[in-house]
């Protein structure tokens, strides 16, 4: 029986994080997880290996995209098996080191599934024996699963996008089911790669509730990428023929597809935890209800990540991970991010932070949006692509910054200036009155809060 | 293997107590709900159960010991549970020391108790558990305010027993932050050049000032900022709590004179301050300040009350009973209470509104050895003089055994207290806030009474009306003990009742 004073169920980006920062400060740490390394469905089956893939498919997409500026390439010639194995180093590289962090720090990790059997024990199930596990505190970190379409059943060529990322070939034609950024991130790579992709989104817009100005340039590049987007439209029929699936839809034309991606959501795998074993406490959305410092009903179990709900974001989930253990530490922690930052790693890449503008406008807060088009960015112009946009969302009575969204290639990358921006509690006038490089995307950032000011440099308005 | 057991929660307005007995010693067998401590709370005793079975292996509080709900009392091995072993690591070191050292100090305390150092060591252990507590508290507030959507912080209760000096701030603090005039009043004596705390609405203020409020428990929304565009800075957050900090100082030093070195006059013993008296103390001076208080005084001639009294005493005693003055006074000012309803009420000044009860408990001043306690004789309008005789019997024998329970303690609507037993004529008792009136009856005596041309021997009461002026009127006053001496006189007027 091992007696740790933390178990960390789930060695995803919100389980090592916690399980690293509570080694970190002295604790005895043990880690369940049924994978060899950690990582989670982030670094093994998510947000890495489709980043890999994404880089592939901007390579592709820049190669065919310099023909246009004077350099020819002549068509890509994709070898699937180099691309896949080149994908899996990157995640065995990144695992296996975060594997060797979890020896250096003395972490014992247990390689199986952990189930509690009370508030402070649980079991887990090591290659078919029963490990039993004492704690002082337990972190429940395990994650979520994607949803599943009945309308589809059981098919080898029904994949969801942990197999999609496994690239088992190149589909010639296939079918994304779900407009949401897991959709639309496989859709690029499987475009760029040579599929003819077909989008089905069940309501009447991709990424909803993102706003609109930020998903134009996106859906606009889309359009010549992808065979078809099909909006407002929902799968009503599929069937295997054996060589294909063979799909009917409600408000479009049915066709055959070699495959099926469904990427319609992600839940939280909070079953067989055995969280009814403690007073944990398991809303209606299936989502584990905690407080401000991620403890549960039972006061000795946090849980942390996508098991607690939405966003299901990696970098969330790990910040989770840290003020649970701050707070089991006994230090005064809480979650109460000003700006949790998302990004949709497509081409062009969309980011956002704090308020949108469409929440303002739902819930009525009066705020005042500044946009800077990235077609009068000089960077951007060198580029080659002036499709961006940088935008911000102002609290008109004091200038300070309640959100921001950048669209434009890196924008995943220029949304961190906006995030420190926002938790610091900056002004627009902060950001006008700080010097960027020029030239430099980042420009953008200043220019959009001297739109606010009035007073852009590269935008006339004529008073 | 092992457990710790916990003092639970105590009740709506009690959160802490003083540890009169442990009843078990280690190495004994408890079972799940066996008592294992006495505690004294505001004025009650109370037994604390076991949550789990299992066998002491330690025992955490010692007598004396102010415990608060959520402290650990006992270590039990072989129940359920773990208690691991811990790594020293920061945070958590600390209470690895105040296990290591507890044991020690207990000694100590048996051993030598004036022994000065071992005094002074206790009273930092106290005060350090304290603040953790108070960390504690309000981690454990912030998260049932997130997990099961409670209600917002409640407002510390009055009864509450914060006796250091911190706590007492704290708890200021506290009240302070669910006073929404005074904190609006307080942004505007600090004259923040830009911006006024807005409640409710995120805060400018940088992650690392957020934490350095978090860690010294100010509510950052009360903080005014003077940082750009209204942000809070780090001396903002500092500044806030140094205004607090002067302003305890400013109300303690008024509301606690210096005393002189008594010693200097001749010898001088200290004794500590009962759990009862404390109490006693901390309602009677806050009555006293909020409440208006006037007295009038009467006087009922009970000459044939006494002899009803004297012949029916025996029946009443078979019954468990006795029938006292102090039990027909029940009686008599139950009846009266439904007269006048303003006596049996409470003052709503937030809201401008008087509280009228529709029951009525009399509070009885009993003379304990432990001090004054005022068990509650319930719906007293609804029973009879035997009833209210046995009751108040019982509840008295139980006062001075201290076996009387808190809520026993609670709820009164009007209160009796009769000196008359030990000699008083007329005192001028202390309105026991919230209720709004008391009955303060003094020694009947037989005196000479003018009636019919002749000075007739007749054995009169005295009787004296307290009241807060604030809900009811000298007048009312008058006809209110008026009618209570004229029923003395005429008992049978209660058989009008009903």
């Amino acid at each position: 029986m091992l007696r740790p004073e933390l178990l960390v169920i789930g060695a995803g980006p919100g389980g090592y994080a916690a399980a690293f920062l509570a080694a970190d400060l002295g604790l005895d740490v043990v880690v369940a997880d049924p994978e060899a390394h950690p990582g989670g469905e982030c670094l093994h089956r998510g947000c890495i290996p489709s980043k890999a893939l994404l880089h592939i498919a901007e390579i592709i997409d820049e190669s065919t995209h310099a023909a246009e500026l004077g350099v020819s390439f002549g068509a890509p010639r994709v070898d699937v098996r180099r691309v896949r194995a080149w994908k899996d180093q990157v995640v065995q590289r990144l695992t296996g080191g975060l594997g060797q962090l979890v020896e250096r720090r003395g972490i014992r990790h247990l390689r199986g599934m952990a189930r509690l059997t009370g508030p402070h024990a649980a079991e887990v199930d090591v290659e078919g024996e029963r490990v039993e596990v004492r704690f002082a505190h337990a972190i429940v970190a395990t994650g979520g699963r994607a949803v599943r379409l009945p309308v589809f059943g059981e098919s080898p060529r029904v994949l969801d996008s942990a197999a999609a990322l496994e690239l088992d070939g190149v589909p010639p034609r296939l079918l994304v089911v779900g407009g949401g950024y897991i959709g639309l991130e496989m859709a690029t790579v499987y475009a760029a790669l040579g599929s003819r992709v077909t989008i089905v989104e069940a309501t009447a817009e991709l990424l909803g509730g993102v706003d609109r100005d930020l998903v134009a340039p996106l859906a606009r590049r889309l359009e010549g990428r992808v065979e078809d987007v099909l909006l407002g439209t929902t799968v009503v029929k599929a069937r295997d023929t054996g060589d294909g699936v063979e799909v009917t839809f409600d408000g479009a034309e049915g066709a055959t597809f070699d495959r099926v991606l469904v990427a319609v959501g992600r839940r939280a795998r909070a079953d067989g935890v055995g969280l009814l074993r403690t007073r944990a406490e398991v809303g209606p959305d299936g989502f584990v209800a905690v407080d401000a410092q991620r403890r549960t009903a039972e006061p000795s179990i946090f849980a942390v990540g996508d098991v607690t709900g939405e966003p299901q974001l990696a970098h969330k989930a790990s910040h989770e991970g840290r003020v649970a253990v701050e707070a089991i530490a006994g230090r005064p922690s809480a979650f109460e991010p000003r700006a949790l930052p998302a990004v949709v790693y497509t081409n062009p890449e969309i980011a956002w932070c704090g308020l949108t503008e469409t929440e303002a406008r739902e819930r009525g807060i009066p705020c005042e949006v500044a946009k800077f088009p990235w077609s009068a960015s000089g960077r951007a112009l060198t580029l080659g692509r002036t499709d961006g946009l940088t935008k911000l969302v102002v609290d008109p009575a004091s200038g300070r910054l309640l959100g921001a969204g950048v669209t434009g290639p890196r924008a995943g990358d220029l949304i961190a200036e906006l995030c420190l921006a926002l938790e610091m509690g900056a002004r627009a006038a902060d950001l006008e009155h700080t010097i960027h490089p020029h030239p430099s995307l980042s420009e953008t950032v200043m220019e959009a809060a001297e739109v606010f000011a009035g007073t852009a440099t590269h935008i006339f308005r004529r008073r | 293997m092992s457990d710790e057991v916990r003092l639970p929660p105590l009740g709506e307005e009690v959160s802490s107590g003083i540890v009169l007995d442990v009843l078990v010693s280690p190495g004994d067998r408890v079972e799940a709900d066996q008592p294992v401590l006495r505690l004294e709370t505001d004025k009650a005793t109370t037994e604390v159960p076991a949550s789990s079975a299992g066998t002491v292996a330690e025992i955490l509080v010692r007598e004396g010991q102010e415990i608060r709900s959520g402290d650990p009392i006992l270590r039990l091995e072989g129940g359920a549970g773990a208690e691991s072993r811990r790594r020293e690591g920061p945070g958590e070191s600390r209470r690895d020391e105040d296990r290591g050292e507890r044991p020690a100090r207990r000694d100590e305390d048996r051993g030598e108790r004036a022994e000065p150092g071992a005094r002074d060591r206790a009273r930092d252990d106290h005060d350090e558990a304290e603040r953790r507590r108070a960390v504690d508290d309000g981690r454990e507030q912030e998260g049932r305010e997130d997990v099961r959507r409670a209600p917002p912080r409640q407002k510390p209760s009055e009864s509450e027993d914060l006796p250091a000096p911190r706590a007492t701030m704290e708890r200021e603090a506290g009240v302070q932050a669910h006073d929404r005039r005074e904190r609006a009043a307080f942004a505007r004596e600090r004259q923040a050049p830009s911006s006024m705390p807005r409640l409710g609405q995120p805060v400018a203020a940088s992650p690392t000032v957020r934490r350095l409020a978090r860690e010294l428990g100010v509510e950052i929304g009360e903080v005014a900022g003077t940082g750009g565009g209204g942000a809070v800075t780090e001396e903002d957050v500092k500044s806030h709590v140094r205004h607090l900090l002067d302003r305890f100082r400013r109300t303690h030093d008024q509301a606690q004179p210096e005393l002189p070195d008594f010693a200097a006059w001749g010898p001088v013993r200290r004794e500590p301050m009962q759990a009862i008296r404390r109490a006693t103390a901390r309602s009677v001076a806050r009555s006293w300040q909020q409440v208006p208080h006037v007295t009038q005084l009467d006087r009922a001639d009970i000459t044939e009350l006494e002899a009803f009294r004297r012949r029916y005493a025996d029946e009443v005693a078979k019954g468990g009973g006795k029938l006292t003055v102090t039990a027909i006074l029940v009686k008599v000012c139950a009846a009266a209470l439904h007269h006048f309803p303003h006596f049996n009420a409470s003052l709503d000044l937030e809201r401008a509104e008087l509280v009228l009860k529709d029951y009525v408990h009399i509070g009885v001043a009993i003379d304990t050895p432990a001090g004054l306690l005022m068990p509650v004789l319930r719906d007293a309008d609804s029973k009879g003089l035997g009833a209210i005789a046995t009751e108040l019997q019982s509840l008295a024998e139980r006062a001075r055994g201290r076996r009387v329970g808190a809520d026993e303690l609670k709820g009164a609507s009007f209160a009796i207290t009769n000196l008359g037993g030990l000699g008083t004529t007329a005192f001028t008792p202390i309105v026991a806030w919230p209720q709004v009136a008391i009955l303060g009856v003094g020694r009947g005596e037989v005196q000479p009474v003018w009636r019919d041309g002749a000075f007739m021997p007749r054995t009169m009461l005295p009787l004296g009306i307290t009241y807060d002026h604030r809900a009811v009127d000298g007048a009312d006053a008058a006809r209110f003990l008026r009618w209570i001496a004229e029923t003395l006189e005429a008992p049978l007027r209660l058989t009008l009742e009903g």
